[in-house]
């Protein structure tokens, strides 16, 4: 008895010391037996001071009541001021006495704590008349002005804050596409403005990247601007004349194929690295003789892009994972998370709203669905299990050899067609155009066709929906990077061969005379196949898709591409009709078409001068998606 | 403040961005937004408390299932009918600014369709409802969402979610403070 008693004395004196020392000493008789009485008589007294029950009282907001002082201050926790907590304990229980108030004398705010509670008003659930009346009533209350030191740090944070505020305002006016970007969301959701806004992240990075090559390779490039090598007299020793042999090569006149494939005065330009001088610059100011090493140049920006690039992806990365690990345990609120944070309320278009009902059901029901499968997957028989595991082998076994079959494919069209272009000499400009295209448009080739074939497969192994997309997605990047691999690797074969003495490229292997600006036009081919693949499929693919949707206005594209297919879809509701007119925004795939179009133009390539428009492809990939998107909405 | 003269006092902005997470030019446009709702008699009396169905045009409450709702949550009056200053209540619980616990709150508020202070079984049902629109579920399965829900939240086993079950979830959801969002 005596030990329940101490607790329960224990438990009392902390909440006690929360609400204040002189609280406790004058709203009960110091006596503990006394007290003990008192709390006995009515429990709920101990239950409102216990740390959780404050907790449900902040919470709870009892809309019908219409009292309006008394709700709004029940409301603050305790830790937040002596002040308040006991004001709340007053109207919570009417039993209490005046006589239980403070001494107000000794808790009088500072100008400081006032403001402070000023702040925290906002938080509060309670109309605008309410949240006024309490400022003023806090305003209006004496206080103290803090005096010295105190004073100046309560002004300084205050200025600290206003310019926080200011800054805020200033860089919400600075941000990008921020209009284009809410319409996006009003009518798409926040999915696809997460896509949109990581676009934007690439893009300020690509800015960043340009500026720095731009400023410290380029512009020196540009203002020393040193002569070409034209002249060199070492008979001796040919190979020291390598680079004048490289300049004079005759160069082909066709400027169009010269710019597609970036050879001829392309090669001439800023554009490639062996345009690039070897050479240590000097210049001298009225003071000093000044130095500047364009190779080194060359080489710590790359290593400083390089850096750049992980902070970034790191900082990125740490964030994403500190919130997983916040709501790590978010995976065991599935249901909780669709019904009650299921709705974007951004969502500002009825036909998107629709449709978002309509994704919400079907979550659900795949939800139910899930569990269903767990549950059979817990009742298969050992003969199933078998089976199972025998497809999933089997269709792994597939996509694996279809892996090896596209890296020998990328070599061997690779080898090929460099030979036959060899042998073509410069005959034929554009069968040599085609040759040097091929391997850029079997990769680009492999890449849109594969995928779909994994797609087709992966049904077949019988995943959960949600391991179907992370499977994919894993086999896709996985050939995407293979390939890139491949064909940087059959480029090696070509250029590490040894030259003979005397030679500046070997001439067995034909090998060319700069490989780097070689390896440059390579992917430079592969990213111009690339872009105009995605151009192509934007407009000839899905745009007529889009256009079958709604009659009135595919009549503007249908007899340009399309007649045929939409005459199809408006006369019979065919299986395979309805597979051609409908129209998806694949969210991973556009992500990682996006990676890899950056994969292509800056992390593999150490040829920095495509940078000049590696942004461009993402913006037109970004306002094409957006058009896209733009298009589907007016159709619909 | 801004072009021409404000129908605000400087004092007026001062207190509403003390009060919300507003700064005071936000003040000002969601103010205009609000005014595009009903020029006329706003222009009239920049506090004018708007009908309902008047609210219930501004774009991203008409599309929202629970758009009546938000309304009489926020309204002071209780009927759905705002004000200025309960238009701009609502949108400072909506903006990026408020922290999330905030927002969980007015969340339990809207979800709370009865006004009993639990997210009781009728309420989870008529949240679902109103989530799914057109998409009905048969009997069985909307039984079985509802037990699912509870399985997950209702740490108590009492059928009912309390706020703090109900915050509790919210903290771990990741989704909530993007979704529980109107930009102004």
């Amino acid at each position: 008895m005596s030990g329940g008693a101490n607790r329960k004395k224990s438990n009392r004196a902390q909440g006690w010391e929360e609400a204040g020392f002189e609280f406790y000493q004058e709203s009960y008789p110091s006596n503990d037996v006394e007290l003990h009485d008192v709390l006995q008589k009515d429990p709920k007294h101990l239950a409102t001071l216990l740390p959780s029950k404050q907790n449900r009282a902040y919470a709870t907001i009892k809309m019908r009541q219409t009292g309006t002082s008394s709700r709004t201050y029940r409301r603050q926790t305790s830790s937040k001021s002596r002040r308040e907590s006991t004001t709340r304990r007053a109207s919570n229980n009417a039993e209490v006495h005046v006589s239980m108030l403070p001494d107000l004398s000794k808790s009088i705010p500072n100008e400081q704590t006032a403001w402070e509670q000023i702040m925290q008003i906002k938080e509060l659930p309670i109309s605008m008349t309410e949240k006024k009346q309490m400022k003023s009533d806090i305003q209006n209350a004496p206080n103290f002005r803090l005096q010295g030191y105190e004073q100046f740090k309560w002004k300084r944070r205050k200025a600290l804050r206003r310019f926080d505020q200011k800054i805020g305002e200033i860089l919400s006016k600075l941000e990008l596409w921020r209009k284009d970007l809410k319409k996006i969301e009003g009518n798409f959701g926040t999915g696809v403005v997460a896509f949109f806004l990581f676009i934007k992240w690439l893009i300020f990075l690509n800015i960043f990247i340009f500026v720095l090559i731009f400023l410290l390779i380029v512009l020196p490039m540009i203002i020393f601007d040193p002569a070409l090598p034209t002249e060199c007299y070492d008979i001796e020793n040919v190979t020291s004349c390598c680079d004048v042999a490289y300049f004079n090569q005759s160069v082909s006149d066709n400027p169009a194929l010269d710019l597609v494939q970036g050879t001829g005065w392309m090669e001439r330009t800023l554009f490639f690295q062996g345009f690039y001088s070897n050479q240590v610059f000097q210049y001298t100011t009225r003071l000093f003789h000044n130095y500047y090493s364009l190779p080194l140049a060359y080489v710590s920006v790359i290593v400083v892009i390089l850096l750049v690039s992980l902070v970034a992806i790191v900082k990125g990365a740490a964030q994403g994972f500190k919130h997983r690990i916040i709501e790590g345990e978010g995976q065991f609120y599935q249901y909780c998370n669709l019904i009650f944070a299921g709705w974007d309320f951004c969502i500002h278009n009825e036909k998107a709203a629709v449709m978002k009902k309509k994704v919400i059901y079907n979550e659900v029901k795949g939800c139910m669905e899930a569990e269903k499968l767990e549950d059979e997957k817990k009742n298969r028989t050992k003969e199933e299990r078998t089976k199972l595991i025998a497809i999933r082998t089997f269709v792994n076994l597939i996509e694996i050899c279809i892996l090896i079959g596209c890296g020998t494919a990328i070599y061997f069209v690779f080898t090929i067609s460099s030979e036959l272009r060899n042998d073509l000499g410069d005959d034929d400009a554009v069968l040599s155009l085609l040759y040097g295209f091929l391997p850029s448009i079997t990769i680009v080739f492999l890449n849109v066709v594969v995928p779909l074939v994994f797609k087709f497969l992966v049904s077949y192994e019988r995943y959960s929906p949600n391991f179907v997309i992370n499977i994919l997605l894993i086999r896709t990047v996985f050939l995407r990077l293979a390939s890139l691999i491949i064909f940087y690797a059959s480029m090696y074969t070509i250029i590490s061969c040894e030259p003979k003495e005397n030679e500046c490229a070997s001439s067995e292997c034909k090998t060319p005379m700069c490989w780097e600006t070689f390896v440059g036009q390579h992917i430079y081919k592969l990213a111009l196949t690339d872009f105009a693949t995605h151009i192509l499929l934007t407009f000839v693919v899905n745009f007529p898709k889009l256009a079958l949707t709604d009659f009135a206005t595919h009549i503007l594209l249908t007899f340009v591409v399309n007649f045929p297919r939409s005459l199809l879809d408006k006369k019979s509701k065919s299986k395979f009709a309805q597979f051609i007119g409908e129209q998806t925004f694949d969210l991973p795939k556009h992500v990682l078409d996006i990676i890899y179009t950056q994969t292509l133009w800056n992390k593999l390539s150490i040829y920095p001068n495509t940078f000049w428009i590696s942004s461009t492809p993402k913006r037109c990939a970004g306002w094409a998606a957006s058009t896209h998107l733009c298009f589907r909405q007016c159709l619909s | 403040m801004g072009q021409g003269k404000s129908q605000f006092s400087e004092e007026e902005l001062q207190d509403y961005e003390d009060l919300t997470y507003f700064s005071k030019k936000e003040v000002l446009y969601a103010h205009q937004k609000f005014k595009a709702l009903a020029p006329e008699k706003v222009g009239h009396n920049k506090n004018a408390k708007l009908p309902m169905n008047k609210m219930l045009q501004y774009p991203e409450l008409a599309v929202n299932p629970f758009g009546e709702r938000i309304c009489k949550v926020f309204s002071s009056s209780r009927d759905g009918d705002c004000t200025f200053e309960d238009f701009l209540d609502m949108m400072s619980v909506f903006s990026e600014a408020a922290p999330k616990s905030v927002k969980a709150e007015h969340a339990f508020r809207i979800f709370d369709f009865d006004g009993d202070d639990m997210l009781g079984t009728a309420d989870l049902k008529q949240v679902i409802d109103k989530l799914l629109g057109n998409n009905k579920l048969t009997e069985r399965e909307m039984q079985h969402l509802i037990q699912n829900i509870l399985e997950e939240a209702d740490l108590d086993d009492d059928g009912s979610l309390s706020f703090a079950e109900f915050e509790h979830i919210i903290d771990k959801s990741s989704d909530f403070a993007n979704a529980f969002r109107i930009r102004l």
